[in-house]
């Protein structure tokens, strides 16, 4: 166990608020939760990469971090007219 | 402990406690213009760090490239997905996201 290992598993505890935002509050708010979500997600599956010391596995977050550009684009679209 | 060992540590403590500071944010700001603002440094700040960490780890082979192109996909990414979202908000409080008549009189907002 390395550090990197110990960061991703302390960046794991900031998902916490990041689900307490996605459960309360308006369509927007939880949005803004799942954004950052996404971002946290991302820094442990790099950090997790480097852990564990395989190239190949940088290539998760890199998709993760595209992907969730793209959803959460989507998802504002959606918002602001249909949900 | 090497040099290189102790800036790997503070660099992911820094990118760590950054991380938290945002998402503690997110969760005490009360509307969304306000929440918005704390996802930056998680999306700057903590990618760089992290990034460079790996990069003193590792140089610059195949994984500190690859974590370097990461952060840069999170920097750029972020200010695009923060418009999209509060220009959602926008126009879903006023039906419009331009400037009305009671924004230009310098009006209080809601």
């Amino acid at each position: 166990m390395n550090e990197f290992t110990v960061a991703a598993l302390a960046l794991l505890a900031g998902l916490v608020p990041c689900g307490v935002v996605c459960l309360r509050g308006s369509p927007v708010d939880r949005l803004i939760g799942l954004e950052l979500a996404g971002t946290v997600d991302t820094l442990v599956l790099l950090l997790l990469a480097q852990a564990y010391d395989r190239a190949i596995y940088f290539d998760l977050a890199l998709a993760l971090a595209l992907l969730s550009f793209a959803g959460g684009l989507v998802f504002a679209r959606f918002l602001e007219r249909w949900i | 402990m090497s040099p290189g060992d102790l800036a790997v540590i503070v660099l992911l403590a820094l990118g760590v406690a950054v991380t938290w500071v945002s998402c503690l944010g997110v969760l005490a700001m009360r509307d969304p213009y306000d929440r918005l603002h704390y996802t930056g440094p998680a999306a700057v700040l903590a990618p760089v760090a992290i990034a460079a960490a790996v990069i003193v780890e590792e140089g610059l082979s195949a994984a500190g490239i690859k974590a370097l192109l990461i952060a840069f996909v999170l920097v750029t990414t972020n200010p695009v997905l923060g418009h999209a979202t509060a220009r959602a908000a926008r126009i879903r409080e006023f039906g419009e996201w331009t400037v009305r008549e009671e924004d230009r009189e310098g009006g209080e907002r809601p």
